[in-house]
Formats: C-alpha cells, structure tokens, sequence
C-alpha cells in the first residue's frame, strides 16, 4: 500500500462511545471485564421486537462451542459486536447466548477469530429472521 | 452419472443469484435457484441506492413495474463532528430528469419481484431451502445439499451466491475465514415518516429522492459512514464501520446508530418518525486485494460472496448483478463445450477481469488500508476544519486579519509531516 504515516503517535482521548477504560488491557483470567459493553441493550430489544422472525424452536443455528474456553477469552468481543445483543455475559465470566433475536450477518462468528468458539450455520430453510423492507 | 441433472443450481436469490438464474435460464439453459429465506429477499439487506443503467443491462424495461421508492435527485456528502455538521450538496435537473441516475430501492420487495422475472424467463426459483453443503463428483462439484436424505440436488454446475458470509466457498476452500479488516458491519433503521414530511425536511420536489453520506460522528469516527437515503413513505437510516474498528474501539453498532440518530443535525430529520424494522448486514470490504478465488470445478462464486463491493462509490448490489451476469455467460460457453472443470470456468475470471467491476475494485484497491492506516483522518480532521468554520462565520469585532491568522495557526498545529503524508496517501490510493 502506499507508505503508512510512522512519524509523530497518533494519540486520541477515548470515544464518549467507547467503554470505559480500566476493565481491558492486562490478560487476567480471574477478573475478565464484567461491565455492560452495550450501552443501551434495552434499545436493541424494543428494535428487534418490531422485525418479522419465524424461530426454529427445534434448533439453535449458532452454538457457543465450549463454554468453558470464553473464560480464557479476555475480549469477548461477540458481546459488544453483536447488533442484536445475543451475547450477554454471565456473572460467571461465561458468555450467555440466544439465537432468537438474530439477525443472521455472521459478526460474531467472525469476531470470535482467537478462539473459533461459535459454531455458526443458517437457519433451516424458512427459519430466522424475515426482512419485509431490507 | 444421471442426466436429470439440472445444467445449474444458484445457491442465493440476492441481486447476484437471480440474474445468474435469469440469464442462464434466457440461453436456454435449466436452471434452480434455492433461497432459504421464506421468499426470495426475506434475507437481503443493503443501504439502498440502486443504478439505473447497470440495472437496465440486466433486467430491461425494469422502471416500468419494478418497486422503486425514488429518484436520487440530489447527493449529499456531509461530516460531523459531535456539535457540527459541515459538508457538499451536489443537485441538478439532470439527475432529475429521465433517464435517471439512481433510484432509492428496498432490497426485500425489489428482490421478490426481481426472482419473479427469473422465473419468467424460465429459471425455477424454490424458497425455505437452506444449503448446508456441495455435493462431489470426482472431485468436482457436482451439487447441493439442504442436509436432509431426500435434499440433495445434482447438477454440472453450483453458482455460489450465499453473500456476504459465503459459508458454502469457505467450505470448499475458495477463502479462509474472513478477518475483521474484511468485513465491515451497518445497522440500519426503517423510519416510516409521510411522503410530505419528507419532501419538506429534504427540500425535495414532489416524488424525488436524496441521498446522504455521512463521515466522522456518525461512525464515533470509525472508518465508516452513515447514510439516510429517502424512501417513498420512510428513511433508511444507518451507520457501520469496519469489524476491526468496532471491535478496537469497544463500541457496538447500535449504540452508534443511535448516538447518530440523536445528533443535533440528524435528530430534526427523523423527528417524529416510527420504526418498521431494523437490520444488521456485513458488507465485504476485503476488495481487490483480498478477492476470494472465484471458480474451481463445477462452482463459480458471485456478489458479495465474492466480495464484490466498491465502498468508496457505494456499489455492491450493481457489481452483484453483473458478475451474475458474467458467471452465466461462462456457464453458458461451458455448456455448449460440455466442460465444467475450472479450467473452462476461469473463463469467468477473465470476463470479470475484463469488466468495469475488476477496473474499478483494481483504482480503490488501497483505500481501506489507507484510511484504516489514519485514524485521525475521520475525528481530527473535522473538528479542526469546524473550529476554522465557527472562527470565519462569528461576526464578534474581532478583524477579520486576526481572524484569517488564527485560522492559518490551527492548520499549522497539524503534525505537518503527517498532513503531507495524508494528501499524498489520498491522491495515490484514490487515482
């Protein structure tokens, strides 16, 4: 690519957005950050409620594979990435998920690249969210 | 082997799949489209701006019956920064006059109609099947599978044209898993608000349409951008950034959206307005550089599963049509050969090398690592250029000279190696 810039760091203050600060950083397995990455998770919710889904009650399209790895996971990312808050973190450190409000875009299966700990495949045929608009 | 086979199974009935289907099913050739979503489209999501001449190519006569919300009249390019909005309107008759450029479109009822002139033109267009897997022949595709004992379907060739995610090329090894930096993630609204209301806060005559581009806090600064794009009785409003991005800075897409939606030049807009439905979509952004392999024996791969997108020019559902368009003409030239080996499929390569798609991915292939490469670009940059824009538009005694000196000072505050290197960086990554 053409040269990226090496001179002068470039350092910002934090996104009134961004997490705050304090709860990332050092790999310490004993205290995995618990705070809410979703700062408005109830929005999401009242949102999600006006989609169309017909839910596969017979089966979960996306599985967490081994619960016990998200505890070494320091980021859980899928918490904070996911755009229909189907990661929610447990106060075990463990991650909760649910698969009927998703949305089917394949973030978290993408986001999860240090573990590969979802298991990630469409719904059966007719299943999941229906978009009327798109 | 059996000669029931049908000459081509598209997986996929997005802008991609079903103008394979539709041209493949034109030459003559059978052909079956499997959808998994309830109707074909009740999977598809995208921003909204459809091109009309790309579209014409693909499906003629299209403005005459196809859902069309409305003529983009007018384009808006527009920075923000967390008090300030600032940017370029570009309005013209020409865009407001047959035949028009762009058309505001909803991807679900587009596409429904869409599979129905596939399906006209011959192509049987099956929804509520997922495929979970290709079938083998030899070491070749030979197929598709929806996972059940009786779901499996034979053909001489699988258009792969699954989307973004492209589960079905991963599978057979034509991409690795995508990276973060590949993929960026847009939440959208639908904000139903009455065609008056909207002609009146867009200054829009009766009937016609504006696009938005928006930069800098409609991302948090991100590498990204929000858009409101005018539909005939709603808004498409939403904001994405790079996975990458996202995942660094901690912020979740919603939480932008709204945080957009709330900023004081955006909020007078959707004022008022009721919610229909809200998404969330990947948009490849690997490009060029990162372009999957698109064919091996028996398959070829087409749209976004491709990762056929132009982010700076906001296409993907124009370049989706026309590698569908391509991929058919090379399955019909193999059909006629009888020799679906990867060796005759390149073929589609090199049309797609031909074509403006590959011209065009080729001109902005360093975009995304320039501008990922420059954080600063998006948050810096806008709140220096709205300080200079509040200092010139104060009438507060102060001369006009001292004005113009310390607006000269807050360019000169910038790290002046680092401003070089960013007009450079733009001129080569963007010529």
């Amino acid at each position: 690519m053409a040269g990226a810039f090496t001179g002068t760091a470039v350092t910002m203050s934090p996104h009134p957005l961004a997490p705050s600060p304090g709860s990332s950083g050092e790999r310490d397995l004993a205290a995995v950050p618990r705070r809410a990455r979703i700062l408005d998770p109830a929005a999401i919710e009242r949102k999600l409620a006006l989609n169309t889904y017909n839910v596969d009650a017979a089966r979960a399209h996306i599985r967490i594979i081994d619960h016990e790895v998200c505890l070494h996971c320091v980021r859980q990312q899928c918490i904070n990435c996911c755009p229909a808050n189907c990661y929610v973190p447990a106060d075990d450190g463990r991650v909760i998920f649910s698969y009927e409000g998703c949305v089917e875009c394949g973030t978290c299966r993408i986001v999860c690249n240090e573990f590969r700990n979802v298991e990630w495949t469409y719904p059966r045929g007719g299943f999941g969210i229906q978009y009327r608009y798109g | 082997m059996d000669d029931d086979r049908f000459d081509a199974i598209v997986v996929g009935a997005g802008p991609a799949g079903i103008t394979a289907a539709k041209e493949l099913a034109m030459a003559g050739l059978s052909v079956v489209v499997l959808e998994r979503g309830q109707f074909p489209g009740a999977k598809n999501v995208w921003g909204g701006i459809l091109y009309r001449e790309p579209t014409e190519v693909m499906a003629p006569g299209f403005e005459l019956e196809a859902p069309l919300e409305r003529p983009i009249v007018e384009q808006r390019y527009l920075v923000l920064t967390d008090d300030a909005m600032m940017g370029a309107t570009y309005r013209s008759e020409r865009l407001a006059t047959p035949p028009y450029n762009a058309y505001s479109v909803l991807r679900s009822p587009f596409d429904r109609w869409y599979a129905a002139k596939a399906e006209e033109a011959g192509a049987e267009v099956y929804s509520e099947f997922t495929v979970v897997d290709l079938l083998w022949d030899y070491g070749a595709v030979a197929g598709v599978t929806t996972g059940d004992p009786d779901g499996e379907l034979l053909a001489r060739c699988v258009v792969i044209a699954d989307g973004a995610n492209s589960l079905l090329a991963q599978k057979i090894g034509l991409h690795r898993e995508w990276e973060p930096i590949e993929q960026a993630l847009v939440a959208k609204e639908l904000i139903a608000l009455s065609a008056d209301v909207i002609e009146a806060r867009f200054a829009l005559p009766a009937g016609m349409g504006t696009a938005l581009e928006i930069f800098g806090e409609s991302t948090a600064g991100l590498l990204g951008y929000g858009f409101i794009y005018t539909n005939k009785e709603s808004l498409s409003i939403g904001t994405g950034a790079l996975l990458e991005d996202l995942i660094a800075s901690g912020i979740n897409v919603n939480d932008m959206l709204d945080r957009f939606k709330a900023h004081p030049a955006i909020a007078p807009l959707i004022q008022g307005g009721e919610l229909l439905e809200y998404s969330g979509h990947l948009i490849p952004e690997g490009g060029y550089k990162r372009l999957p392999q698109v064919y091996t024996d028996g398959a070829v791969v087409i749209g976004d599963a491709a990762q056929l997108v132009n982010p700076v020019n906001r296409e993907g559902g124009n370049l989706a049509m026309l590698s569908g368009m391509l991929a058919a003409q090379a399955i019909v030239e193999a059909k006629a050969k009888d020799d679906f080996s990867a060796m005759s499929l390149s073929r589609y390569r090199e049309l797609l090398d031909e074509s403006v798609v590959m011209a065009d991915l080729h001109k902005i292939r360093h975009i995304t690592d320039f501008a990922h490469a420059r954080p600063h670009l998006l948050r810096e940059y806008p709140r220096v250029l709205s300080d200079m824009a509040e200092t010139y538009l104060r009438v507060d005694g102060v001369p006009k000279k001292k004005k113009q000196d310390s607006m000269l000072r807050m360019v000169k505050a910038l790290p002046k190696r680092r401003l070089l290197d960013d007009v450079l960086g733009a001129v080569r990554s963007l010529t």
